[in-house]
């Protein structure tokens, strides 16, 4: 514990002296959801590891000075009980939990600016990393759906080619999925940016009608959270933080205790 | 169904006891463990205790049940045998639907109705209430549980002998008996009457029988095996990473620069043009965008040629663009075609003035652009080399930081 204090001390200390720096705010914004995950898991190569490695060799950190620091400081609401637990069991040294960034249990959720028969409007769509036995990964759309739409009781699969070899690349939730755009409009391979999930739920199936038909007109991300899954008996998400604050970028912004079964629900309704 | 669509597809999914479900490509089950490894760590090896999963779906929609696994008995080695090298009569041509009455059911997906999933099977149409389906294994191998995990344990369990005679034949000689029949019976069958009455539960009506189908089916278009990536033989250290990382970031200055020089509005159109030409020789297509912040936070795609040319345009006396804190923050990640993705921010400061450089006009935006390494063949002396080459993708914007 002491040695957490100290560690906080001298994270504290460094964020102060930074305030005005853009370079070092910069350096501690999560500023994608890969360097929140490495920093959830302490990875030694990590952005921010390096930086204190080589900005300021004498600050020790530890894994739950890093970890604390992925939550939204300024939230003022939160069950602080119930975050000591979950810190608790993620930093728990015999058993300690990590994410993967190729894990089928988290996704994102995008939520869209577009038109629908011309008038303005916002869809969301949920996206999931796949992976191949190469090695190789991609982000694959698994439901969608927009309000104005929405859900018939009777949607019909829609007659689209047979899925070729078009994909997301694994790195485009850093440019805000700006590929989905091209995705959208690419009626002709839009089932190669589509998994069964989408192509077996009614509201995106409505979607993707109300695309193909040209009634519904794609725009551009407006903002995306994620949502995890990982933990067992917690599901949490991850919203962005714009702030001239040490405590900036991508942060925990919803934490709950849930069950398998719900769990489950949740899966079954959104992504798998 | 060659290999290397095999190879593709996503991972072998495996359903936990605890309700998770592991990602993983499965290699061997020994009568204690089930071991296998993540694409995305492949040096490390992985296994798990037998008892810790229920049942294990792959790619091409085979499953196998865990907990029931005899090792003993010749019936379950078929099983692994089908699992592991066996692909079901239906792949690549219908889906099969498996119901909480442990129905199986083969014919075609067609659609949603209410709570309902609609179907063909042997030329009529079904439908069938998603709370009566435990799993649907669809013609390219992906599967959709829904019911819980433990129901869909059960159902594959009681079904599993029923789905490895219909998927993949019968170890007795083939055609002894006739078609295979389906619907399945549970491990307790019920009495005939019941059956039959249980069978169309809550089944439209006019569903068709569940489709017993050794029939020859209509053959339908196989997904086209995915190009085989052209990267396999060729090596990618990490100090090769480390060189294409610091060339990526001077291409993405050198963009940075190419965009001053568009901004000049004494250069002539000729000049314009080359500037813009030798500015798309960085990008890894013509078709690439960046993403430009518009009035009310709204954000607009322009592909790069076109926004090269309507900075030329802009209604001010003179523009500058520059580029600033560039630096790579992103791991490479290999993509389904083998070429890997990075990703590079850098800050852009823009100005604009009238007049006698009386600035009008300036932000600061922070922008991502993604970096593609990619193999590319250079002839030398005669002789083509292949070697890896970095390119820039899509730009967007990450946020708008300050009026400037």
């Amino acid at each position: 514990m002491k040695a957490l204090l100290v560690a906080l001390a001298g994270l504290t200390a460094v964020h102060a002296a930074a305030q005005d720096n853009r370079e070092k705010l910069f350096a501690f914004e999560v500023k994608q959801i890969d360097e929140f995950i490495e920093r959830f898991n302490d990875d030694s190569a990590s952005f921010i590891r390096t930086y204190i490695r080589t900005h300021y060799p004498e600050v020790r950190v530890d894994r739950a000075t890093l970890v604390h620091n992925l939550v939204d400081r300024s939230k003022k609401d939160w069950n602080q009980p119930e975050l000591d637990t979950f810190f608790e069991e993620v930093l728990d040294t015999t058993n300690p939990v990590h994410l993967t960034f190729y894990s089928r249990d988290w996704f994102a959720e995008a939520v869209c600016s577009c038109t629908y028969e011309g008038k303005p409007a916002e869809a969301v769509v949920l996206l999931t990393v796949n992976t191949d036995s190469t090695g190789g990964s991609k982000w694959i759309v698994s439901d969608a759906w927009c309000k104005q739409i929405g859900t018939p009781a009777t949607v019909k699969l829609p007659e689209l080619p047979v899925p070729g070899t078009k994909f997301l690349n694994p790195i485009s939730h850093t440019t805000n999925f700006i590929g989905l755009a091209r995705a959208f409009r690419d009626k002709g391979h839009i089932r190669d940016y589509l998994d069964m999930n989408f192509m077996s739920s009614p509201r995106s199936l409505a979607f993707l009608n109300a695309l193909l038909d040209g009634r519904l007109q794609y725009g551009y991300v407006k903002t995306i959270r994620y949502h995890f899954l990982d933990v067992d008996g917690w599901v949490f998400t991850v919203s962005y933080f714009q702030r001239e604050q040490s405590n900036s970028g991508w942060l925990i912004s919803a934490l709950s205790r849930v069950d398998e079964d719900k769990k489950t629900e949740i899966r079954n309704d959104y992504f798998r | 169904m060659g290999a290397i669509s095999l190879q593709l597809r996503a991972q072998d999914q495996m359903y936990l006891k605890s309700g998770k479900i592991n990602e993983w490509k499965v290699t061997a089950i020994t009568p204690t463990d089930i071991q296998g490894n993540i694409p995305a760590n492949p040096g490390v090896p992985y296994s798990t205790a037998r008892s810790n999963v229920l049942f294990i779906f792959n790619r091409i929609g085979n499953f196998l049940v865990i907990p029931t696994l005899n090792d003993a008995d010749p019936k379950y080695q078929r099983f692994k045998d089908n699992f592991f090298s066996g692909a079901s009569d239906a792949y690549g041509k219908e889906d099969r639907i498996i119901t909480t009455n442990n129905d199986i059911i083969t014919g075609k997906y067609t659609g949603v109705d209410g709570n309902s999933i609609t179907y063909t099977a042997q030329g009529k149409d079904g439908k069938i209430a998603t709370s009566d389906i435990v799993v649907i294994i669809f013609m390219n191998g992906d599967h959709k549980i829904y019911s819980s995990t433990n129901k869909a344990f059960q159902v594959l369990n009681a079904i599993e002998q029923q789905f490895n005679d219909l998927a993949f034949g019968t170890a007795a000689p083939a055609g002894a008996n006739g078609p295979v029949v389906t619907p399945v019976a549970a491990a307790t069958p019920p009495p005939a009457d019941d059956k039959s009455k249980k069978k169309r539960g809550k089944h439209d009506k006019d569903a068709p029988p569940v489709a017993a189908t050794t029939q020859p089916q209509p053959t339908q278009p196989t997904p086209p095996p995915a190009p085989k990536p052209d990267t396999a033989d060729l090596a990618l250290t990490d100090d090769q990473m480390d060189q294409l990382s610091a060339k990526a970031i001077q291409k993405a200055k050198d963009f940075g620069y190419y965009l001053q020089e568009a901004c000049n509005k004494d250069a002539d159109m000729d000049q314009l043009n080359a500037v813009i030409a030798r500015a798309l020789t960085l990008f890894i297509d013509d078709d690439r965008v960046i993403e430009v912040a518009g009035p009310n936070g709204a954000k607009v795609q322009k592909k790069i040629k076109d926004y090269m040319n309507h900075l030329r345009f802009l209604s001010y006396d003179k523009v500058t663009i520059q580029w600033y804190n560039v630096q790579f923050v992103n791991k490479f990640r290999k993509g389904p075609d083998g070429n890997y993705y990075g990703e590079i921010e850098f800050e852009q400061k823009f100005t604009a003035y009238t007049g006698d450089n009386f600035k009008a006009y300036g932000d600061i935006t922070r922008k991502k652009t993604e970096v593609v390494l990619k193999p590319v063949t250079v002839e030398k002396n005669g002789i083509a080399e292949r070697h890896w080459d970095v390119l820039l993708g899509d730009i967007g914007v990450a946020e708008i930081k300050t009026k400037a």
